[in-house]
């Protein structure tokens, strides 16, 4: 540049400006030039003026104007996202609005629902009556599954984003099978926030049955993933400092980790960073507890250290002073549908699994999951999937187990033993020994009032009185019993599918449990004449889903058969059943507000720039007409100096 | 002028190569680890590979690609029983296994029901098996982006940039889910971000922001180099100018002249008139 100071203070709107004039002649082809630039200038003036006119622009390209142009950029980006959003608002509000009106149908179901119950229980309804009743039941239950398959833009307002397909779909029996899943659909609506603008149909109807595992305690492996640690949390990656020491020889190296995936990583970056030196040291997760990650030097003792601001040695729990090994804390993995199932229970894997497997019931179907030739839990849950029981599988919420969910909303579901230990071992057993008393039956046949006594028929002719005045859980109840026949009297939990086995070797003849409440409640009731063989069970704790759907389904048989304690147990469920309900349709109100909210507020933000944007770019029209104006007087004011300036010449007067 | 369009319009095709390198590597990073409507019964990378036993860090490719893994998913479509495969891309330079594509073919060929080969022209071609198709989830490594395996965009640069042609003849592969059926819209939710993302290889800026840095950018020099021609010219306008007051010609001045050379004519005409009739008296004396 040459002269950059003098430069910045040139007009950059000024395309041809005129030089100075030097003192002394006046040549007439100067004359002409000058007039010439002159006229050029002013012309381009004009020009620039009309392009502003018509155009409404302060200017055509960004140079005109760098930084106004920036400015303009930025709020153009700004005003057409926002308009999205605000598009994306209007789509939101429109599906939200149809899926209010569909459950608002679902509300009067409900109450319909609770008046029937009350017109149906107790002596005043006759037969045919009730009758009646249940037909009209069946009514709500058609008008339910109409607005479960509710299609609203062409898409399935309560299929989770399975919208495709119509989500429910009656399968006999008053059962119900959704095939749609629990996804959300979210869009942006502002930058950085978002909604979901669906509510999939479990959320709606609850009409999937669950069993989910507690923790499964999965062992630390090289192939753990660090983003799975500390219950998923995972840890933020960067260096620790490390310092091996035996006598004199001191090595310490500081480990840049922050490359590491996985446990693996972590091993080959700190082995490697000690390589070939005079002290070294060992990676690996201790067999016997492998809940960590274990440090052992070549000699001599090691200390662990965070790099000052971060906390990775701690995280990954080796963080410790000098010392001959660190074993290093729980670092408590999620389960990952890589986890192999040897892994689970801290390495203890799920027990044999040749000639075994899951008895799962749903409805009156059931089948035997063989998980022998399963590596991982995602061998597992295809087999479950697998098992034509219209299942599902996957990680638990909190990532710490498993959980097993069936699609037939109003059959029953229970998981079992096959003659093994693995559905115990998944934690997904639906009877097991800490099941609670109170839990049993809960969705049909006797309730476990507190207090009782099993009276059990000995093989022997004896009769003993089991007193379970004080047993909580199932394992109680197996005590118990195992405690008043002097050792020959034993009880456990069925081999084969669930229910409490009884077994008896006090003499040869029939064994029998009388059949009070107590007995049946525990499914025990019954008489086993086969001395070599146990009396097994009933499974009396099978899952349902207490969905809207399933609770109809049973209130019409309820009403066909005039079971009033049923009536009594549907009418407390629906009740909750609606709580639930209705919380779900206050939660989509509130989302709607959101959205208005939202809306308005994108409105008055789109005012905003664009009088922002006006300012930056729009030509103010006031302004520039009156400088057209005088750029025409200007240029007019030239010709006429041109033309009359250039008719003075001496040779006139000659 | 010539200097300006270097400077500027050369720096402009740079900014605007890297804006595209960019964009492209961010939006396939992204879009490699979602899925479509459907899975891919065969695939070809669109990157090629000369050297397949090159550690894949040392390839020049378009993307970078670091110590990771991702997730392929083999679906069979008859069951829609999906296996999920890791494959892991070990790139940490220890122990001198780290993954060449040949590695990483070998790799992919383990899994169940799909066979990964390496084409003549260096590309990585993998193909499910009869009845099972192909997704892909997860990549930490950037591996797939920088083979252009489940990509959009194909090519590296503002001249090169493409859609990947997989995706031009079946829209049903573009990624806009992660595995969840067709509503299932969690992979377009990130890839609405993308521009905003600050990129490494941006100097941590966004690509919107680039974006603005590079048109500002050219404004400004386009603006300074304007104001430098049009000081130029006005130089060049006063040496004119100057020159044009010594040189040019004025009609008055001339006319002027021309009034002087007419009467010293006039007045020789009668200095000579004046010694023709001196001549005259003389010869008729």
């Amino acid at each position: 540049m040459v002269f950059p100071l003098l430069l910045l203070f040139i007009n950059q709107r000024t395309v041809m400006s005129i030089g100075p004039i030097l003192p002394g002649r006046v040549p007439n082809s100067f004359s002409l030039g000058r007039l010439n630039q002159q006229i050029q200038k002013g012309q381009v003036d004009l020009q620039r003026i009309q392009d502003q006119l018509t155009t409404g622009q302060q200017y055509l390209v960004p140079s005109e104007d760098p930084s106004s142009a920036l400015n303009t950029i930025v709020l153009q980006t700004r005003l057409e996202r926002q308009q999205q959003f605000k598009a994306n608002v209007v789509t939101d509000r429109s599906l939200l609005g149809a899926t209010e009106n569909a459950l608002g149908s679902v509300s009067n179901v409900v109450n319909s629902a609770k008046s029937l119950i009350l017109q149906g229980v107790g002596s005043t309804a006759t037969e045919a009556e009730r009758r009646g009743l249940a037909t009209e039941v069946s009514g709500l239950i058609n008008q339910v599954l109409n607005t479960a398959n509710t299609k609203f833009r062409g898409r399935f307002l309560f299929a989770g984003t399975e919208t495709d397909s119509a989500p429910f779909e009656l399968k006999g029996a008053g059962n119900v099978l959704y095939s749609g899943n629990s996804q959300q659909i979210s869009s942006y609506i502002d930058s950085g926030q978002q909604i979901v603008n669906n509510l999939d149909g479990h959320s709606a109807f609850n009409v999937l049955t669950t069993v989910e595992s507690d923790d499964l305690n999965v062992a630390v492996t090289t192939e753990t993933r660090l983003s799975k640690l500390h219950g998923g949390a995972g840890l933020k990656s960067g260096s620790i400092d490390i310092v091996l020491q035996d006598g004199g020889t001191v090595v310490s190296r500081t480990v840049d980790l922050s490359l590491a995936e996985t446990i693996g990583d972590v091993k080959t970056f700190i082995e490697d960073s000690f390589a070939g030196q005079a002290l070294t040291v060992t990676v690996d997760v201790d067999p016997t507890s492998p809940s960590g990650i274990r440090l052992t030097p070549s000699s001599g003792t090691v200390a662990v250290s965070n790099v000052a601001g971060s906390r990775v040695a701690s995280d990954l729990g080796i963080s410790s002073a000098a010392t001959t090994q660190i074993s290093g804390g729980d670092l408590n993995p999620t389960v990952s549908i890589h986890t192999r199932l040897a892994d689970l229970n801290n390495g203890t894997g799920i027990g044999p699994t040749a000639g075994t497997g899951l008895l799962i019931n749903v409805g009156e179907k059931s089948a035997v999951v063989d998980v022998s030739s399963a590596v991982t839990v995602q061998d597992l849950f295809n087999e479950i999937r697998l098992a034509g029981l219209d299942l599902d599988a996957g990680i638990s919420a909190d990532g710490s187990g498993i959980s097993i969910v069936s699609r037939l909303s109003g059959a029953e579901l229970s998981i079992g033993e096959n003659g093994g230990g693995i559905a115990t071992a998944l934690g997904i057993r639906t009877l097991t020994a800490d099941t609670l008393l109170s839990d049993l039956n809960s969705g049909a046949g006797a309730q476990l009032q507190s207090g009782g006594t099993l009276e059990i028929t000995r093989r022997d002719g004896s009769l003993t009185s089991v007193d379970l005045s004080v047993a909580q859980t199932v394992q109680d109840v197996i005590d118990a019993i195992g405690s008043v026949g002097g050792g020959t009297l034993t009880a456990s939990l069925n081999a084969v599918g669930n229910g409490i086995s009884i077994s008896d070797t006090s003499g040869t003849g029939p064994l029998t449990v009388t059949g009070n409440d107590v007995a049946v409640a525990l499914g025990v009731a019954g008489t086993q004449t086969n001395s070599t063989a146990d009396l097994v069970g009933e499974d009396v704790h099978k899952k349902k889903s207490d969905g809207l759907i399933s609770l109809l389904t049973s209130l019409e048989q309820a009403l066909r058969i005039g079971d009033d304690a049923a009536l009594s147990r549907i009418s407390s469920q629906v009740d909750a059943e609606a709580d639930r309900f209705f919380q779900t349709l206050g939660e989509l109100g509130v989302r709607a507000q959101t959205l208005e909210a939202v809306e308005n507020r994108l409105l008055d933000d789109e005012i905003l720039i664009n009088e922002d944007l006006s300012q930056q770019f729009d030509a103010d029209l006031a302004e520039v007409l009156s400088n057209f104006v005088a750029q025409q007087q200007v240029l007019q004011a030239t010709y006429q100096v041109a033309g009359q300036g250039f008719q003075l010449s001496l040779l006139q007067f000659l | 002028m010539i200097d300006g369009r270097d400077e500027i319009l050369g720096a402009f095709v740079d900014d605007l190569d890297q804006l595209a390198g960019s964009l492209i590597s961010a939006f396939n990073r992204i879009h490699s680890s979602g899925e479509g409507l459907e899975g891919y019964t065969t695939i070809t990378s669109t990157s090629q590979v000369d050297d397949v036993n090159a550690v894949l860090s040392n390839v020049e490719l378009p993307g970078a690609i670091n110590h990771g893994s991702f997730e392929l998913k083999v679906t069979n479509k008859q069951t829609g029983i999906t296996h999920v495969e890791t494959i892991r891309i070990d790139l940490d330079g220890i122990g001198g296994n780290d993954t060449s594509l040949e590695d990483l073919r070998a790799a992919i060929d383990t899994a169940a029901n799909v066979s990964a080969t390496i084409t003549t022209t260096g590309e990585l071609r993998l193909d499910a098996a009869p009845d099972f198709d192909l997704r892909f989830a997860d990549d930490t490594s950037g591996v797939l982006a920088a083979l252009g395996i489940n990509t959009f965009f194909t090519g590296s640069d503002s001249d090169s940039i493409g859609i990947n042609s997989l995706i031009k003849v079946n829209q049903n592969l573009l990624a806009t889910g992660q595995g969840a059926g067709p509503s299932d819209n969690r992979n377009v939710l990130q890839l609405a971000t993308v521009l905003e993302q600050p990129l490494d290889q941006l100097g941590g800026r966004g690509i919107e922001d680039f974006y603005q840095n590079v048109v500002s950018g050219i404004a400004q020099g386009t603006s300074a180099e304007k104001a430098k021609a049009s000081g130029l010219e006005q130089f060049r306008q006063s040496l004119l100018s100057q020159r044009e007051q010594f040189s040019g010609v004025s009609l008055d001045e001339e006319a002027v002249r021309l009034i002087e050379f007419q009467q010293a004519y006039a007045a020789s005409a009668r200095v000579i008139r004046s010694v023709d009739e001196l001549f005259d008296i003389l010869v008729s004396l």
